[in-house]
């Protein structure tokens, strides 16, 4: 008796382990990984292959996720469109060994440089990159890059004309490429609420002064006429210095206006380079926010507001004015529209407090440099694998069917493109090209069918936005479009004409940092952060500015301007 | 016979039911307020014009989590790990707790030795990285064991076993030896049947801990499919960024413009914590119990 209820417990156990394996092997489609046999594993099960499998390079990759890519069917990490086209059509077997999003990957990538464990291909951040490639522990691609990549992969990478690609060089030799950033999107715009405008019979203004009158008519002459004191002159957020940009409610866009950047190195007539959060055009901007703070057109709770927060004031229509990126349609004031179809916003040039004309800045912000390790027997497998993203998704003869495989699902909207290794996202010219073929399209100057089929599915929505009448209340997903590449989008309007007559300023230095900067930035930005909040809420006077300039130079800035000088002239020099 | 309540009494009563409500409030009012943004529309949430009912009711951010396999895959490796984990861990518990259970040195004459040996660990760990490096040289990295193994015998389950063991009448097992039955006999027939409560309380413990372990398996696991549940959830919590999602995807899938990270958040937090919230009530009982349980010894 007893010992049948010890059986049955046995049993239960050796159920629920049958269960667990059950679910593994279910999991993964039966075909690959379970522990660490996957790669064995997974050849093995990969059938219909077996005569290739000594021809395949097995290469093993760490590799940072977006934390939003789904799989569908039997598709996994290891077993999807993009790894198959790399067996297929390269021979290379890229096995993804380490993958994780966010903080998590940089933790993993700490955990193996640290116990020397590190794959054959390796996604790395500047500074890991930079460490990495100074101690010798990368490949040399410079021959791999010369040899096997095709035009257009150069052609992507180059677009500016090799200037980030000098940031992945050591003596003139490559050791990994670099993930373009598209630093002309980086610049600010005014957005405006244009109904608010037509409201109070305003025009968008073009100097400081006007600005500043509009703001106050915003916050004092109840623009959305709901006869309640409910709105604010212009939104800002709490991060004034921020390496990779705060929008909506960025202060960058306002401290342009006196020729000033809160976190920019510029170069100057003598060639050298220097810090320009610490310009005399700060102390007049931070004088200019103060006085506006003092008649009540800043939320005094700017100081403790986020990005997240200055939108949930944006949608909720508390505010009708801030500095913002060219993508802003998408986030807040698309909200903004959906919760009142009269709503309607619009982006301007940022507005000029001098006689200058008010130069916008621009950062380039390398997220990812990929590479190779040193010991890896087959380097030129990242540029081979580069390539196919360039090939599928990137060349202007990709045709609607690649893009439905590799790029975008057309009925669940999942985003293949999100498995690639290597992915190049040509981000300096595609807003550019995608908005000319769009407005050539609308013109009547091209057709559907000339243009990049991911064009085309822009020009499609555009297109059904405007025929419908531009009920933004209805269709907000078009209104998103028509004003971010359409014929009133940010690109058009505006970026492009900074381009045109040279308004951009981009900020040089965009290296690892630098060991000065290790040690001392984070308490350099602390102090900057607080002298300038101090200003604009007062409790400090705009003459004070200049202490802390003192200060910031004797506390490591002039070392960190000699270091940001010496990168600068070996990158580049 | 009933006391009569003197007003001080009232008053405290009165005060302390404010008090006590007002907790369970601030523990209630947030989860519901997740709920109603997981199920408002994203404009509304946006604009941070949720509370405690959703707004423009829809299911997008449901639609969107359920549609990922990322979500049934970690179900399947907790449920695993919660199935697996109680009952090697409820197995070692008491093969431990029943011989340090024994007072007696002729009957195990280095009890005190091992008490110690076990009661270290309890105090004192080797820490993050030299854990992860054991765990790492037993191969047991991107391995499923990874999440069971390192925290198969928690001490602190073992001492509540423990002091429930000793709290039983020696008599009974004395009577059982007479009788002829060798320790494990008595161990598994006498005092196992005997011990119900306090194993349903170190189950409970047990369950719990496993359902909500997360780091174990970040820090285990290379790759997010072998994440368990409350892994995926920190990662999507943490980590899940709305921008993300492409024009191109957004425009071919218009579901996915009505995503807000907020309501995905919510929705996942919901779809991960109600599994084991359902349990509590039916061993919340074993909680209390528990944790005063072999408090008192003989």
């Amino acid at each position: 008796m007893r010992n049948k209820k010890i059986w049955a417990l046995l049993l239960t156990g050796a159920m629920v382990m049958s269960v667990v394996a059950c679910g593994k092997s279910g999991e993964t489609g039966g075909d690959s990984n379970v522990g660490g046999q996957e790669e064995t594993q997974a050849e093995t099960g990969d059938s219909g292959n077996t005569e290739d499998e000594d021809g395949l390079t097995e290469v093993s990759y760490m590799h940072k996720l977006n934390g939003t890519e789904k799989y569908v069917g039997n598709d996994d990490i290891n077993n999807n469109v993009y790894t198959r086209c790399y067996q297929d059509e390269l021979g290379i077997k890229l096995n993804f060994t380490v993958a994780a999003a966010g903080d998590d990957y940089t933790q993993k990538l700490t955990m193996a440089i640290a116990s020397n464990d590190l794959p054959d291909l390796i996604d790395l951040p500047a500074k890991e990159f930079s460490e990495l490639a100074n101690a010798g522990m990368l490949a040399d691609l410079t021959d791999s890059y010369d040899t096997y990549a095709s035009d257009l992969l150069k052609q992507t990478i180059e677009a500016d004309g090799g200037v980030q690609l000098a940031s992945a060089k050591v003596d003139g030799r490559i050791y990994g490429i670099p993930q373009l950033s598209a630093a002309d999107g980086t610049c600010d715009l005014l957005w405006i609420r244009t109904d608010w405008l037509e409201n109070l019979g305003l025009q968008a203004p073009t100097t400081m002064d006007e600005l500043i009158e509009v703001a106050r008519a915003f916050r004092y002459d109840d623009p959305d006429g709901n006869g309640v004191d409910d709105t604010w002159g212009i939104g800002f957020q709490k991060d004034i210095v921020k390496e990779d940009g705060a929008s909506p409610g960025s202060f960058e866009g306002f401290f342009a206006a006196y020729g000033a950047y809160a976190r920019a190195w510029i170069k100057d007539e003598n060639g050298k380079v220097t810090y320009s959060g610490i310009n005399d055009g700060m102390k007049d901007a931070l004088a200019q926010l103060n006085q506006m703070y003092e008649d009540g057109l800043i939320d005094p709770e700017f100081g403790v507001k986020d990005t997240v927060k200055l939108s949930e004031d944006i949608a909720a229509g508390k505010v009708g004015m801030f500095y913002g990126l060219e993508g802003m349609p998408w986030g807040a004031c698309k909200s903004n529209i959906e919760n009142n179809p009269d709503a309607d916003w619009q982006c301007y040039p940022i507005v000029s407090a001098t006689s200058e004309p008010a130069k916008p800045i621009t950062y380039v912000r390398i997220s990812r440099y990929y590479a190779a390790n040193a010991n890896c027997k087959n380097p030129e497998a990242l540029v081979k694998i580069a390539n196919v993203f360039q090939e599928k998704i990137n060349a202007i003869d990709s045709t609607e069917e690649t893009l439905n495989t590799f790029g975008v699902d057309p009925s669940t909207g999942i985003n293949f493109a999100e498995y690639a290794a290597f992915a190049m996202d040509p981000a300096i010219q595609k807003c550019n090209t995608y908005y000319a073929e769009i407005k050539a399209t609308l013109d009547g100057e091209s057709t559907v069918d000339e243009i990049h089929p991911e064009a085309a599915r822009y020009y499609n929505v555009i297109k059904n936005f405007i025929d419908n009448g531009m009920d933004k209340g209805q269709d907000s997903l078009g209104w998103n479009y028509y004003k971010f590449i359409g014929p009133e989008g940010s690109w058009n309007t505006i970026i492009n004409d900074y381009k045109a007559n040279d308004k951009l300023v981009q900020s040089v230095f965009f290296g690892a940092p630098t060991p000065t900067m290790s040690t001392n930035l984070s308490a350099l930005d602390k102090m900057q952060a607080e002298t300038c909040v101090n200003i604009i809420m007062g409790s400090q006077p705009a003459d004070s500015f200049d202490e802390f300039v003192s200060n910031w130079k004797s506390l490591g800035g002039d070392t960190i301007t000699e270091e940001v000088n010496e990168w600068y002239n070996t990158t580049f020099g | 016979m009933k006391v009569k309540e003197s007003f001080s009494r009232k008053v405290f009563n009165v005060i302390n039911y404010i008090i006590l409500g007002l907790l369970g409030l601030s523990c209630l009012l947030p989860l519901i307020n997740l709920f109603a943004i997981s199920f408002s529309q994203r404009a509304m949430v946006d604009a941070n014009a949720v509370t405690f009912w959703p707004k423009g009711f829809n299911t997008a951010a449901y639609e969107y989590i359920l549609s990922n396999k990322q979500y049934y895959q970690s179900f399947v490796i907790t449920l695993g790990r919660v199935l697996l984990g109680w009952i090697i861990n409820l197995v070692l518990i008491v093969l431990v707790a029943y011989p340090l259970s024994k007072d007696d040195p002729r009957i195990f004459r280095c009890r005190k030795y091992y008490t110690w040996f076990f009661l270290i660990t309890m105090v004192f760990n080797g820490g993050l990285i030299p854990t992860y490096l054991v765990v790492s040289k037993l191969h047991m990295i991107n391995s499923f064991w990874a999440l069971i193994l390192p925290e198969a015998m928690p001490m602190f389950c073992v001492l509540i076993t423990m002091n429930f063991f000793r709290g039983l009448p020696k008599a009974i097992e004395e009577a059982a030896l007479v009788d002829g039955a060798n320790w494990f006999v008595t161990m598994v027939q006498i005092y196992l049947p005997l011990s119900k409560p306090s194993l349903a309380t170190v189950s409970l413990f047990i369950i719990v801990s496993h359902w909500n372990a997360w780091f174990d398996g970040l820090i285990y696991m290379n790759l997010p499919e072998k994440y368990p549940l409350m892994t995926y959830l920190q990662s999507v919590v943490l980590k899940f960024d709305v921008t993300k999602i492409t024009s191109e995807q957004l425009m071919l899938n218009p579901k996915l413009a009505e995503v807000t990270g907020r309501g995905i958040k919510g929705a996942l937090i919901l779809l991960c914590t109600v599994p084991i919230l359902m349990i509590y009530p039916f061993l919340q009982r074993y909680f209390v119990s528990g944790v005063v349980m072999g408090s008192v010894k003989e």
